[in-house]
């Protein structure tokens, strides 16, 4: 009430009445306020009248506004004075003429005199009963129109009179002394007139309202309020309920949250109310676009035992809404870029239809059990996942609704309910289903109404585009075009103008297409919807992006629209584990690669210069069909990995993460840049002329950014730095699109790259040398072209080997790309916390991995060995960037960069000698190629001299002959004897290890002279090792090259034991296994010196 | 109802401004007088009317106070009793048109003739033919009053859309032969849907020079909040307290007390000069000097 705040006397602080002109304590004048005068007067002038007048004038205050009629209740009697007293009444000055015949008092004299009468609640309610019953009365009397008027009135003072009883009756039922009997019945008949009278209340507000006769709704509650501080807290609650609905309905969204969440935020509110209350917040968080809290909102509601089924189905279907409006907002499904060139878009093609096998075998087994899942290409992008899953819940929560809608039989929610199915069958690419359904739909009862029909039939026509059924879809939609375009709504039209394009455009008519999205961007800008603009822009782009040969004026359109807004693809939070899956794939696919291609090629024999022999080194070969199946192994495994993890996202990822983690937003205005974090809350308002850099940090393979990897920064004053990622839905159109419009602005901006082109840099460079080298090597070594051993220097080769094989030009890039760049660049940025553990984590494991199997992941040594280095790399730099992240604290920093270097250092030194015996390996491998059996033997026996801690390679026999040719007797003797009586060795080994044990005894008797015993043993010895070696090629199966050393071997040891005959017979079918020159040139020479 | 013509002193400023804008002889067009209450508003509102009312300039005010609904219809339609119903024919029969007891779009397959006819489409009524509705005399169609019922919010907006359309399409031919006003009391308890029409239909088809010749006067304890891309139409203005003159010329001259000093400087501290206040005090000394021969009304 206005004025009538209790003051305090300036001097002595005293209380004193609104009214007083003097301190009754210390006589202090006291000036009055404008309302304090006010009210004095009218208490003056009161005074001044005669009693019966004044007493009227006071009973004029109640109604809200007075004519004669209302005059005569007042005064309680009909004279004929009426017409005279309100006469007399209107001359005051604070009587204003509301209308003809009809007058009020200005508010703050009837305010004024409302509150007197709270004083005499018995005598102001008689007043109100008969103001009531005259209402009735007169309702009864007049024409229809203005009944809505009358009845108006009569439920406000319905509301008063139930709310001053039922307060009266419980201030009766507290002094009465035994309350025992009377009051329940009471208490409860003054509770039943508060319901009655409210029911009468929410009738007559629904009627006008769910008519949108809105300002009547709107008086119809205003007059319900006006005196709300009498009223029992129910029917405070109720108005406050209706306050808020009525907002919503006025589009003041938030005034709307405001009152519910007032009213939400009391524990005793009245179960049905709550429902409503629950539900409605929601409806007004869709409309605002605060799709997460709708969706609690209305579980709110559900988890209400009061619910009504109706309301249940009301919750579900907005639960539904908020679903897909979140989903609608990302655009559509992703839409992949076409590849420019032939080749790569054949690649492409093979590749996907790989890719594609496991995905499509899962999803075709899931359609065919009935469950709702997109078709497989659409699954095949991870892009998608997200949107299928919120499309999933929002087809779940549909469908809730359907069956309540059903079992009630409530055709018109019915089709509401089908229309959201049919979008999301189509969606799905569930087309006949969607047919189905939508002709069904438009059988229903409530269908023929043609704004309803029109609806359903730009739906049907979506699913008849699908099917490509062009011709029909065409002609329905300009059908709804013209009911649409008939009762103006705008949201609709745009929506068939971006069907309809899209229907010309699949059907080839280009041009008309373009025009139809343009009038639909026209339209959707006029009413201001930014979904519809939205819709259009987004088919536009995928048009952009799906052919190379699309009209030009799309770029124009697309770049000249005013307001654009890009969503991103993915919830941010999402976003890490999306980077460390891809980083991850690549290299996983070489390393299973280099598991599985690799096999041991056959071991040739060399011998040294004093006739021992030892295997020759060997090399790793790649059987081409290994080479081929093991990525696709790879590709398939990961395919099937990959299903699995979509499906699983489809079904089972938790919506409540998602909701707290909206995908964040981008919008671009003609005069700024706004930003909405992933609560949907505004973050950023940058003024485009306030730009001041961008920052750009792309990951491109080529030319493309890769959208996992790439971000780009807006720097401006006054505001944070402006992240945008690369995941956000058309990220270079929002780079281009940013830095066109802060230029034209006029922004004083400066640019900084962090861009890399993999491919482009000299990081890029390296990889393509390393593969170049690799398939060289392997192409060498698998004998598909000339072996390069035989051309290059020994040693040259054996570098090159080392380095090919080594895969250091491969692994170096990819972690200076996946793990070095990122890390120091989000140092930089500050962006994610987890990335360097993971990346130590990740170090850790292959490092410990290497050490307690030996190296024997992988197969060749050198890769090894070069993984081990990767994963200790990995390992130091990670904790070296956790130690930077600590900051401050010197320390640590310098402890784990010291730790980091050390392990470093140390790893190197642990894998110096195993690289020194791959090289001595690798190059005797090529003498062995030049024919140089001698120098062969010579760095297989450094080879074998390099004692290394990791990497073993089994080489017992080399180590034997080391012995044998340091004349270290005794111990040859035990490494053969060893060797010799462990059957687990092969008949070939053990043939060499006697003949090589023959001769070096032979040659230990030589040295110092022997017994016969002793001469007899090692004929012994060669006599084994030539059946051995007969085993051994009957065994081994061994190719003739290997038969040919094999049975060369042979014949040696027959000349080293003087068996002439047998010796000459070996040899020959020596000469005739071989076909290498150089090994006949060889036999045939031996051959000649025996005959000789 | 005290008499404004005999006891309106003062507000020379705000009544000049409003003549020069009835004139012409200023480019604004919308005049805001914002001030508390008590302070003359809805008076200086209606002196203006007056002086609209001497000079023959066809005006209408409407007044958030009164205790009607002023949704759109009944926003449009004292507009136009307002401003003479002769010139709105085509408006009230756009009227009779939609307000049948409940507008729903008729079955009929595609038939959108049906529709169009139905909703009518914007020429059905830029010709002069009259042929729905009852003639009250001579020109003069007959509003059945009716309300808007639409059972679908985007219908109902299509159809007050094309009552405005109509409304503005009658109000253009009567501003071709000369000035008319708008009047807006009591701003502050606009409702949605006229404060809908007012900030979506009318002041902005003033802004953008749809409609000229017609100048609008807003007055309340709040009016509405316009940006500065406004700013060459608006005249803003609030309203003083009245200076000691003023008081002794209302007292004296116009209430007819005894022009004693003490009285009078009395008064206008009492009043600090504030209109309602000053009203309400002479009523006072007026009513303690009558006689008191008034019959008791009880
Ligand atoms: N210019 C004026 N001259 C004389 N009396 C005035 C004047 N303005 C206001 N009054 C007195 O003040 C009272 C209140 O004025 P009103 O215009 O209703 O105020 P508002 O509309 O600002 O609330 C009127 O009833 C009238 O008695
Ligand atoms: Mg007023």
């Amino acid at each position: 009430m206005t004025g009538s705040e209790p003051h305090q006397c300036p001097s002595c602080e005293q209380l004193l009445r609104p009214t007083s002109l003097f301190c009754p304590r210390c006589g202090t004048p006291i000036m009055p306020t404008v309302s304090n005068a006010l009210q004095l007067s009218i208490t003056q002038i009161l005074a001044s009248m005669k009693p019966g007048q004044a007493e009227v004038m006071r009973r004029c205050a109640i109604p809200r506004w007075f004519d004669a009629e209302i005059l005569a209740v007042l005064r309680e009697r009909d004279d004929g004075n009426n017409a005279n007293i309100l006469q007399q009444v209107a001359e005051y000055s604070f009587v204003r003429q509301i209308g003809e015949g009809r007058y009020a008092f200005i508010d703050d004299v009837r305010n004024y005199l409302l509150g007197d009468w709270r004083l005499r609640p018995d005598e102001l309610r008689r007043i109100h009963e008969r103001l009531y019953t005259y209402f009735e009365r007169r309702m009864g009397s007049t024409m229809v129109e203005n009944r809505a008027t009358w009845l108006r009135e009569i439920v406000s003072y319905d509301l008063l009179l139930a709310s001053t009883s039922s307060v009266s009756q419980a201030k009766l039922a507290d002094e009465l002394t035994q309350p025992a009997s009377t009051d329940p019945d009471v208490l409860t008949q003054a509770m039943t007139k508060v319901e009655r009278a409210l029911l009468r209340f929410r009738n007559l507000f629904d009627a006008a309202f769910n008519a949108h006769r809105m300002a009547e709704a709107e008086a119809i509650l205003l007059a319900a309020e006006e005196q709300s501080n009498i009223l029992v807290p129910l029917v405070r609650d109720w108005l406050l309920y209706y306050r808020g609905k009525m907002n919503f309905a006025m589009v003041r969204l938030d005034e709307a949250i405001e009152c519910f969440e007032i009213l939400l935020k009391r524990d005793d509110l009245d179960p049905e109310l709550y429902v409503l209350l629950a539900n409605s917040l929601g409806d007004v968080q869709v409309e605002a676009g605060q799709w997460s809290a709708s969706i609690l909102s209305y579980q709110k509601a559900l988890a209400t035992p009061k619910i009504e089924l109706a309301q249940q189905a009301e919750a579900h279907l907005g639960i539904a809404d908020a679903y897909n409006e979140i989903a609608v907002s990302a655009g559509g499904w992703h839409q992949p870029q076409i590849q420019k060139y032939p080749i790569a878009r054949a690649f492409a093609k093979v590749f996907q239809s790989i890719a594609i096998i496991p995905m499509f075998l899962l999803v075709s087994i899931l359609r065919r059990l009935g469950a709702a899942v997109p078709k497989p290409l659409i699954l095949l992008r991870y892009q998608n996942w997200l949107l299928a899953r919120i499309f999933r819940a929002s087809r779940e929560q549909t469908m809730a609704a359907y069956r309540i809608f059903r079992q009630q039989n409530d055709q018109m929610n019915l089709i509401r309910c089908e229309m959201r199915l049919i979008d999301i069958d189509v969606l799905f690419g569930s087309v006949d289903e969607a047919i189905e359904l939508a002709k069904q739909s438009l059988e229903r009862p409530g269908c023929e109404e043609p704004y309803r029909k029109a609806r359903v039939q730009v739906t049907l026509a979506r699913a008849l585009i699908a099917k490509r059924d062009f011709a029909q879809a065409i002609d329905m939609l300009n059908q709804a075009l013209t009911v649409f375009r008939a009762v103006d709504d705008g949201r609709w039209e745009a929506r068939v103008l971006t069907t309809l394009g899209r229907a010309l455009q699949e059907s080839g008519q280009t041009e008309a297409a373009l025009k139809t999205y343009q009038a639909g961007l026209v339209r959707a800008r006029g009413i201001g919807s930014v979904l519809s603009r939205e819709r259009i822009l987004y088919e536009l782009r995928t048009w952009r992006r799906s052919e190379l040969t699309y009209p030009t004026e799309i770029s124009t359109i697309l770049r000249d629209e005013p307001t654009q807004r890009f969503v991103a693809r993915f919830p941010r939070f999402l976003l890490p584990y999306l980077q460390v899956g891809q980083t991850l794939l690549i290299p996983l696919i070489l390393v299973f690669a280099a598991i599985v291609a690799p096999t041991v090629g056959n071991q040739t024999i060399v011998q040294a210069s004093n006739n021992l022999v030892l295997p020759a080194a060997d090399v790793y070969i790649f059987p081409w069909y290994r080479l081929i199946i093991s990525p696709l192994i790879m590709l398939v495994a990961t395919g099937v990995g990959y299903s699995v993890l979509g499906l699983i996202v489809l079904w089972y990822m938790p919506m409540t993460q998602l909701r707290n983690n909206q995908p964040t937003v981008h919008t671009l205005t003609p005069d700024e840049l706004i930003h909405y974090d992933s609560s949907g809350h505004e973050s950023h308002r940058i003024k485009w002329a306030d730009v001041t850099e961008i920052i750009t940090a792309d990951r491109r393979v080529w030319k493309r950014p890769l959208m996992v990897f790439s971000r780009s920064f807006v720097r401006s004053t006054m505001q944070p730095l402006l992240r945008v990622d690369g995941i956000t839905g058309w990220y270079n159109s929002v780079i281009y699109l940013i830095e066109k419009r802060a230029r034209e602005a006029g922004a004083q901006m400066s640019y900084l790259s962090a861009n890399i082109s993999l491919l482009r840099s000299a990081w890029g460079g390296v990889i393509g040398l390393g593969t170049l080298l690799l398939s060289l090597i392997i192409a060498s070594v698998n004998g598909w072209i000339p072996n390069l051993a035989e051309f290059l220097p020994a040693t040259f080769y054996a570098i090159l080997q080392l380095v090919g094989f080594s895969g250091i030009l491969l692994i170096g890039p990819t972690i200076f790309w996946t793990v070095i760049r990122p890390l120091r660049l989000d140092n930089e940025f500050a962006l994610d916390e987890r990335l360097p553990s993971l990346a130590a984590m990740i170090g850790f494991i292959v490092m410990v991995l290497f050490i307690i199997t030996d190296g024997a992941i992988v197969r060749v040594p050198i890769f090894s060995v070069s993984l081990f280095i990767a994963g200790v790399y990995v390992f130091s730099e990670g904790i070296y960037q956790l130690g930077v992240r600590r900051g401050k604290d010197r320390r640590w920093r310098t402890g784990v960069t010291i730790v980091g270097f050390g392990l470093l250092l140390g790893a190197m030194l642990i894998v110096r000698e195993t690289v020194w015996r791959e090289f001595y390996h690798a190059r005797s491998y090529a003498y062995a190629i030049q024919g140089n059996g001698a120098a062969a033997a010579d760095d297989r026996l450094r080879e074998v001299a390099q004692t290394s801690l990791l990497f073993e390679r089994p080489m017992v026999i080399e180590e034997a002959v080391l012995a044998s040719q340091n004349s270290d007797w005794e111990q040859a003797d035990q490494q053969y004897t060893a060797i010799v009586n462990n059957r687990g060795y092969d008949a070939r080994t053990q043939a060499l290890a006697y003949h090589n044990w023959a001769l070096t005894e032979l040659a230990r008797c030589k040295k110092n002279s022997c017994s016969e015993a002793e001469l007899a043993r090692i004929a012994q010895f060669e006599a084994t090792a030539i059946e051995l070696i007969d085993q051994a090629i009957t065994q081994h199966n061994a190719n003739p090259e290997e038969r040919a050393v094999l049975l060369e071997a042979q014949g040696t040891a027959y000349i080293e034991v003087g068996q002439i005959p047998a010796a000459i017979q070996k040899l020959t079918e020596a000469l005739a296994s071989t076909s290498e020159p150089q090994a006949q040139q060889r036999i045939r020479e031996l051959l000649n010196s025996l005959q000789r | 109802m005290q008499s404004i013509d005999k006891l309106f002193v003062n507000r020379e400023k705000q009544t000049a401004g409003f003549i020069k804008m009835l004139q012409g002889q200023t480019p604004k067009r919308i005049m805001l007088i914002e001030a508390s209450g008590g302070l003359g508003k809805s008076w200086t509102v209606e002196f203006m009317r007056v002086e609209c009312q001497r000079r023959g300039i066809p005006n209408t005010e409407i007044d958030f106070a009164d205790s009607i609904v002023f949704d759109f219809l009944a926003l449009l339609r004292r507009a136009r009793d307002g401003f003479g119903i002769a010139a709105f024919n085509l408006f009230t029969q756009a009227i009779n048109e939609v307000t049948q007891p409940t507008v729903r779009i008729e079955t009929g397959a595609a038939n959108t003739n049906a529709i169009n006819n139905l909703l009518g489409q914007s020429n059905t009524f830029s010709g002069s033919n009259v042929n729905v509705g009852e003639v009250i005399a001579g020109n003069v169609i007959k509003d059945n009053s009716f309300v808007i019922n639409a059972d679908n919010a985007v219908v109902r907006q299509a159809l007050q859309d094309r009552l405005s359309g109509a409304f503005f399409a009658c109000l253009a031919s009567l501003t071709s032969q000369g000035p008319l006003c708008f009047f807006f009391d009591t701003y502050d308890k606009v409702t949605v849907e006229a404060e809908a029409w007012l900030m979506g239909h009318l002041l902005p088809q003033i802004r953008d020079g749809l409609i000229t010749n017609v100048v609008v006067v807003i007055a309340g304890r709040s009016v509405p909040k316009l940006d500065n891309q406004w700013d060459h139409l608006i005249a803003r203005t609030g309203l003083d307290l009245l200076s000691e003159p003023h008081v002794k010329e209302y007292l004296v001259q116009r209430r007819g007390l005894n022009d004693d000093p003490n009285v009078i400087k009395a008064l206008f501290q009492g009043s600090t000069g504030q209109p309602q206040l000053l009203a309400m005090l002479a009523d006072n000394i007026l009513r303690s000097q009558a006689s008191g021969g008034d019959d008791d009304w009880l």
